[in-house]
């Protein structure tokens, strides 16, 4: 009897729900349901938009990715390095060597990893940022709320116009109510040019208008960069008369050139009347993801047998500028001071020069500081650029060149101790679109713009096949991966055979 | 049905009734119960009152004594390993009786989940492990006493370092799960890392806590015998019971070893003479065959400048060995003691360890204590409590071998990397300055000896439980509580004089993980012989899991060398932090059923819950049903010879479950701080990284087995031999192998359910004593198993490029076969890719025929091995014994990049500096090299024709191994001079890892080496000659 009383005893049991007690415990996160819920929130929220516009390693996001502006797969390496100003690479295997040579076939094969085409997810993450700052009622300050959409916009703007320069029109989502309908976000379907451009353009109206011209933390978008970027897709777009009003509207801005051209590069006068945007770097970082923005392409300008500051490349340097854009130079120009066309080794014997290395050492960001990598801004945008980008615009309006025009490009070259262009080369439309192009490369080598200007004048692949080892492929217009074609994504036309 | 799941036990309720008594003897019987083979007493031997449950246990003098009702009343005796025996009371009242041992092993126990059956009335495929008669000199973990020992049961030694990593996996499927005396602990080690830095020399994970000499047996459930354990039981299940204590008097058993080791050949570098002409020749070819000048091209020969002149050449006299001053040769001192015991009411078992070991790579050692404690405390008749605690303190130098990891460069290379790497022309330090030198990017390696990384993990078991005996042999109820407590402490420091990537900067890393895992569980079982016609034993039970973890760490910068981690205080610094807790519930029942000891059915059936899924995803049901047939105990077949012939089938489901993260929303901190002003405004954003998944939930595994065991001539003989298929479906991919989103989706990778993998083979195992006689026996154990594992269907989400066809191998390496090096003045086939048209680039095979490479060419290499293979003797001859045991594998390939240390245009860019290997790759002088040339680089093939990130074969190696484990000769004195003192005692000498027979190149077929960019240096593996003794008291 007893026993069957225990038994009754440990089978008596309490009765509970058996879906209480395991509700899910989730930690170091936040939950959509209470954030973002401040103004402050709202501003952390909206900060991941600056993710691919840093410069540091590469960051993770469902896999590796690259930013624009990065080392790797930044814009030195993919706009300026395929071109005619910059010098093969061969040491790093493939991926290097083809881009240096400006060959873009292997972009076909690049996995999610790699991919810059990725960056169509970022549009639609800066799509549903966008549209949950304008749903929101907390703001008291509606100007930071315009600017935080200003900041949005600026990078959605940016991106879809870096995306535009690199493989056309992508698709993109720009509409909120997409995003989260499985159907609408697997459409590739591309859009039509004028659609794409259009959003680009209303993106960066809104952030000129509304971002401040000197935010409070210097490296935040501005409205000066709009403007410029604004200019730059209407300028590649061959929209020349909305090119010149934006440049007149930057213009308006006040920036000037500085006396100094190898000061623009510099830490110490990294903030100047000329320069509009730059990514700005903390001359302590190692480029990881809790350190702020680091420049270490001194690691990838340098040869490794260099006595002061041994790169990481070889006896041939990842980034060198060709010794066909070293020779085109005028001897005076002062803008050729920062490339270094001949040293003597570390062995104290070997002397480096044309003969032995693939191109001159580009010095554009002198190592400096006590640390491995350094603190000098990447300057992205700036004053000479827009000069010779409204020089241009004159140029295309007017069948010619104005002596405004002239002036325009007259000024930079004096800045750089050189003479006025000679008469020739103001004679006619072409030659003074030529002189530009000349100017362009002389003026903005290492920043991330050459490609886009030998597109827009017509000179690829011409120009690039000029230069030793080059074998550039016939678009410079990227082809879209594999991938992302297994997707449903159609073929650029440019690629298409 | 839910009514079911509303039962809970409570402790409380069960101890007020713990006051209990019986009252009804008649009669005393009293008597010693002795052992027939060497007259012996015999302790804990269980004489019950048959039809009755009333009965006593023999004390440690074998008396024993009790109250009979009748002088009707049968005494049943029973021991384990001893036959039973009957005996009427009659009008004795003094019952000595001698048990005779059972020499089959019919009546071996297997202990099951949640239970012990008898091996002959397994239904399922269950394999037994007795660590007995391994050798333990040379091991500190549980997975150690596994290699070769089990059908079915893979076990590759994953790093070679002190307390390495030894991979477990039960039929091919991954870290399986472990159950130490019932309690689940986790299968990986607790590591914490270095939040600084990117190299991988970290490669540890063996059962950390448990003292391999305190187990007592092992038992692998390889199939549906898993289902009972449903929950993340998807890849088997491991259960380990540990030795406990007996009644008896007190036994000491105190072993000793002492190891001596030596690395077995690793890769061998060049001489610095032999470096610099074999750099120049590598070189020259390039030149040449760049400028297409002769021989490569038309073009006559110029300008070519040798790095190393013919002076540099002969005017060297450096040679450094950067290898061997970074290998050495190890040992290791092994004791270990226990003692245990027991009288009528408490049974105990104390144990310690002590292990230490000096690494054969420098600054690699361990120092490991171990300790448990096993209390059974017999309360009243009703109650026995028991108690256990294992704990263990390993304090670790870690090694310098490894790899650097995130894409790093030759400035992340370990120390043994760099040796491999750094030019043997080089001397250690500098004569003028008397620093170390510096080459390239490459840290100097003996400078890099100077980094401080320790590690100290330890491991705390707690199991505490009540067993209930509401009555007798028949039913029990069982209420258990464990802990499991690890933790992991690293301290890492890189000193201001070493050069580590790119920089001379003090740099430091303290991190500490925690982990604790909470066991929660209460069953009843039930056992009862019914009519003599069924036996019937069914378990029904509730259990609650709750896991945390903890992690932080710090890295901090620029502190003085000496203090370095000892006080950070005002260094710079930054930290990290990461919390995680989940909870699972589950429900147990299991009810198996003996007909006429013929007929065999079990049916289990276990229902779970995990907390981080949604509600309408959170429980899953995983049933299993298994039989068997006894066909041996027929009627018609009454064959002598034959002690059991049983076919048995079973079918079950296991699951997994999401192993970190959750199924809901969350917005996580970005990891990209955001900066700006020079890096003094930086904020941390926060980015939504997943969004619901309602659906998420368990994967499933369907696991089917048939088998057939055997018996022969008086248990001389033994075999089984089964044929399974594994189901695994509703995959779960997540975390970093979540699944690719829609392509406009804003979170690129999702955690999803989906695909579908087969995983069919077949384990034998034979074992046989060979020979049988007084003096002799010689006794031999073979196992094989064959596996087959595919995709039956992939997941929607993947990548087309990924893969070739569908059902193509989980493990498959895809790669263009080539065939031979293209020769000076051969003319390369139309298809070869255009970096390969050059003399000294493999060729390729164009497998169709159709002059294109493309995807239809490629082969598919699978890295799961056809055939495993253990082979275990044990030969003894009257005190001598002779041990050896074997494993391998066949029909395996591996990414050899260990051949990447020859690759000849790796040496041209100076991530190796050459090894012996590098004499096979070709070259101008030597065309019949069977490695590609300088003038070819792997990197430079690009895609080939329609194929995404696959090349050539020439670093695919078939990874078929035997080796000879270990060789043991041992001797036991069992003399009766010894015996006032001592009751036997055992030396032994012992080889472990004796040799290896294989054709595999580079540092050994078995452990890790990935491909990074310069190539890997894994801890070399190693062979240790013991020494030992053991010694009962």
């Amino acid at each position: 009897m007893k026993k069957i009383l225990l038994i009754l005893a440990i089978l008596s049991a309490i009765i509970t729900g058996c879906e209480k007690g395991l509700e899910p415990e989730i930690y170091g996160s936040l939950s959509p349901l209470t954030f973002p819920a401040t103004e402050n929130e709202y501003e952390l929220y909206t900060l991941v938009i600056y993710v691919p516009f840093s410069s540091k390693w590469p960051y993770e996001d469902g896999g590796t990715k690259y930013h624009f502006f990065g080392l790797e797969e930044g814009h030195v390496q993919l706009i300026d390095a395929p071109t005619d100003i910059m010098a093969i690479f061969t040491a790093w295997g493939a991926g290097w060597q083809r881009i240096s040579e400006g060959n873009f076939e292997l972009f076909e094969g690049q996995g999610r990893n790699r991919s810059h085409f990725e960056k169509i997810r970022f549009v639609t993450r800066t799509t549903k940022i966008i549209a949950d700052l304008e749903a929101a009622t907390i703001f008291k300050d509606e100007t930071f709320k315009k600017q935080l959409i200003g900041e949005a916009r600026m990078a959605r703007g940016w991106t879809m116009y870096r995306l535009l320069q690199m493989f056309g029109p992508v698709p993109v989502i720009t509409d909120p109510e997409k995003i989260g309908d499985q159907e609408a976000e697997a459409d590739l379907t591309t859009p039509a040019r004028a659609d794409y451009i259009s959003t680009i353009v209303a993106d960066l109206e809104y952030a000129s208008e509304n971002l401040p011209e000197a935010p409070s933390d210097y490296g935040r978008f501005n409205k000066g960069l709009a403007l410029t970027v604004l200019m730059r897709l209407y300028l590649n777009e061959k929209d020349f008369t909305n090119a010149e009003s934006v440049g007149r509207d930057i213009q308006a801005l006040g920036y000037s050139l500085v006396d100094d051209y190898a000061s623009l590069f510099r830490e110490a006068t990294e903030r100047n009347t000329e320069t509009i945007y730059a990514i700005s770097c903390n001359p302590a970082s190692q480029g990881r993801g809790p350190d702020g923005n680091f420049n270490a392409y001194s690691w990838y300008t340098f040869p490794n047998d260099h006595p002061d500051f041994p790169g990481w490349g070889g006896p041939s340097a990842p980034f060198m500028a060709s010794w066909e854009f070293y020779y085109s130079f005028d001897t005076a120009d002062e803008r050729r001071a920062p490339l270094i066309d001949s040293y003597v080794a570390k062995d104290g014997t070997t002397i480096r020069d044309s003969s032995n290395m693939e191109g001159a050492i580009i010095n554009k960001y002198p190592p400096e500081g006590p640390n491995a990598y350094q603190g000098n801004d990447i300057v992205l945008a700036r004053y000479a650029d827009v000069m010779l980008m409204l020089a241009e615009a004159i140029n295309e309006n007017n069948d010619g060149p104005t002596q405004e025009a002239i002036a325009l490009v007259d000024s930079v070259r004096s800045r750089a101790n050189i003479g006025p262009l000679p008469a020739a080369e103001t004679s006619s439309k072409d030659a003074f679109n030529d002189a530009i192009l000349r100017e362009r490369g002389w003026e903005l080598y290492f920043e991330g713009q050459r490609l886009f200007d030998l597109r827009r004048h017509g000179k690829w692949p011409s120009a690039v096949s000029a230069v030793k080892g080059k074998d550039p492929s016939p678009s410079s217009i990227y082809p879209i991966p594999q991938y992302a074609l297994d997707d449903g994504a159609e073929q650029n036309p440019e690629n298409t055979n | 049905m839910k009514h079911l799941f509303k039962i809970k036990f409570y402790l409380s309720i069960v101890f007020a009734l713990s006051i209990f008594s019986e009252n009804f003897a008649q009669m005393t019987v009293s008597g010693k119960i002795t052992s027939a083979e060497d007259s012996e007493p015999l302790p804990g031997v269980n004489v019950v009152i048959k039809g009755t449950t009333s009965g006593a246990i023999s004390d440690s003098e074998g008396n024993y004594s009790l109250n009979v009702p009748s002088q009707e009343s049968v005494l049943m005796f029973s021991s384990v390993g001893f036959m039973s025996e009957e005996i009427t009371v009659g009008n004795k009242s003094v019952i000595d009786i001698s048990l005779t041992p059972e020499l089959t092993a019919l009546s071996e126990v297997v202990v099951v989940g949640y239970g012990t059956t008898l091996k002959k009335n397994v239904t399922t495929s269950i394999s037994k492990v007795d660590p007995k008669g391994i050798p333990n000199g040379a091991i500190s973990g549980a997975n150690d006493l596994l290699f070769g020992k089990a059908a079915g049961v893979q076990v590759r030694q994953y790093s070679a370092q002190p307390g390495g990593t030894v991979e477990l996996s039960i039929r091919g499927r991954g870290a399986p799960l472990i159950v130490v005396d019932g309690i689940i602990v986790p299968a990986d080690a607790l590591e914490a890392g270095i939040n600084h830095s990117e190299i991988n020399n970290v490669k540890r994970g063996n059962l950390g806590g448990v003292n391999p000499n305190d187990i007592e047996s092992i038992e692998i459930l390889k199939d549906a015998s898993a289902a009972i354990y449903g929950v993340n039981a998807g890849n088997g299940v491991i259960l380990i019971t540990t030795k406990k204590g007996r009644i008896g008097k007190i036994n000491v058993n105190y072993n000793a070893n002492r190891s001596w080791q030596r690395n077995l050949p690793y890769l061998e570098p060049l001489q610095a003479d032999e470096h610099m002409k074999l750099y120049n020749r590598f070189q020259e070819d390039r030149y040449l065959s760049e400028n297409d000048m002769q021989p490569f091209g038309p073009n006559a020969p110029s300008g070519f400048v040798p790095r190393f002149s013919e002076s540099d050449i002969a005017n060297n006299t450096t040679n450094t060995d950067w290898v061997g001053l970074i290998l050495r040769d190890g040992s290791i001192d092994n004791h270990n003691i226990n003692i245990s015991g027991g009288s009528e009411n408490i049974r105990y078992y104390v144990s310690g360890g002590y292990f230490n070991q000096i690494g054969t790579v420098e600054n690699s050692d361990m120092k490991k204590y171990t300790g448990s404690f096993d209390i059974a405390f017999d309360i009243s008749k009703l109650f026995t409590l028991n108690a256990k605690v294992i704990g263990s303190r390993s304090n670790f130098n870690n090694s310098v071998a490894g790899w650097q990891t995130g894409g790093a460069g030759a400035n992340g290379f370990t120390a043994l990397q760099a040796a491999l790497a750094y030019p043997t022309y080089l001397p250690i330090r500098d004569p003028n300055t008397g620093q170390y030198t510096q080459f390239q990017l490459i840290g100097n390696p003996v400078a890099q000896l100077d980094i401080k990384d320790q590690s100290l993990n330890n491991t705390l078991l707690v199991n505490t439980s009540l067993d209930i005996n509401i009555i007798p042999n028949v039913l029990k109820g069982k209420i258990v509580y464990g802990n499991n407590l690890e933790g992991s402490f690293r301290d890492f420091f890189i000193p201001s004089t070493t050069n580590w990537f790119d920089d001379y900067r003090a740099r430091a890393s303290i991190q500490e993980n925690k982990r604790q895992r909470q066991t929660f569980e209460s069953f009843m079982t039930f056992n009862k012989e019914i009519a003599d016609v069924v036996t019937i034993n069914a378990l029904a039970g509730y259990g609650e899991y709750i896991e945390n973890r903890f992690d932080f760490g710090v890295q901090s910068f620029d502190m003085n060398d000496k203090i370095n981690t000892t006080n950070i205080d005002g260094s710079p610094s930054n930290g990290f932090s990461n919390k995680d807790r989940n909870k699972q519930r589950s429900y147990i029942f299991r009810g198996s059923f003996d007909f006429l000891d013929r007929y065999l059915l079990s049916a289990a059936w276990r229902y779970d819950g995990f907390s981080q899924f949604f509600p309408e995803s959170k429980y899953a049901s995983f049933p299993s049903l298994s039989a068997g047939w006894k066909i041996s105990n027929e009627p018609f077949l009454n064959i002598e010879a034959i002690d059991l012939l049983k076919l048995r089938a079973s079918y079950g489901t296991t699951g997994r479950n999401l192993p970190s993260g959750v199924a809901y929303g969350i917005y996580t901190p970005e990891g990209q701080v955001i900066s700006f002003n020079d890096g003094n405004s930086n904020y941390v954003a926060y980015v939504l990284s997943q969004i619901d998944h309602p659906d998420l939930t368990w994967e499933k595994t369907i696991m089917q087995n048939i088998g057939i065991d055997i018996e022969l001539f008086n248990s001389r003989m033994s075999g089984s031999f089964e044929l399974f298929r594994d189901d695994v479906t509703n995959l779960l991919r997540y975390g970093n192998r979540a699944a690719n989103t829609e392509a406009l989706s804003a979170i690129a990778r999702q955690p999803v359910n989906g695909g579908h993998q087969v995983r069919t083979g077949l384990d034998a195992f034979v074992e046989a004593d060979v020979i049988r006689n007084n003096n002799v026996t010689w006794n031999l154990q073979v196992n094989v198993s064959h596996y087959k594992y595919r995709w039956e269907e992939r997941f929607k989400e993947d990548d087309k490029s990924t893969f070739l066809n569908v059902d193509d191998p989980v493990r498959a390496i895809y790669a263009f076969e080539t065939k031979g090096i293209l020769q000076l003045g051969e003319e390369a086939p139309e298809y070869q890719p255009v970096a390969a048209q050059v003399a000294g680039a493999p060729v390729f095979v164009d497998q169709n025929g159709d002059n294109v490479l493309d995807s239809a060419d490629v082969l598919v290499y699978d890295q799961t091995p056809k055939i495993s293979i253990g082979i275990n003797s044990i030969f003894k001859y009257k005190n001598l014994d002779l041990g050896i045991f074997l494993y391998g594998q066949l029909g395996s390939y591996k990414q050899n990049y260990s051949l990447n240390w020859a690759n000849a245009s790796g040496m041209l860019i100076s991530n190796q500096s050459g090894t012996q290997e590098s004499y096979n790759a070709w070259s101008t002088e030597n065309p019949g090299g069977e490695l590609p040339g300088s003038t070819y680089d792997e990197a430079l093939l690009g895609n080939i024709g329609n194929t995404i990130g696959w090349g050539s074969d020439y670093t695919i190696s078939k990874a078929d191994f035997l080796r000879v484990r270990n060789i043991t000769l041992g001797y036991t004195i069992r003399s009766n001079q010894l015996k006032r003192y001592i009751s036997d005692l055992r030396f032994y000498v012992d080889v472990q890892n004796a040799f290896i027979i294989t054709k595999y190149k580079g540092a050994d077929p078995e452990i890790e080496s990935p491909g990074v960019k310069g190539a890997a240096a894994p801890y070399p593996m190693v062979r240790s000659y013991s020494l030992g003794l053991s010694v009962n008291f």
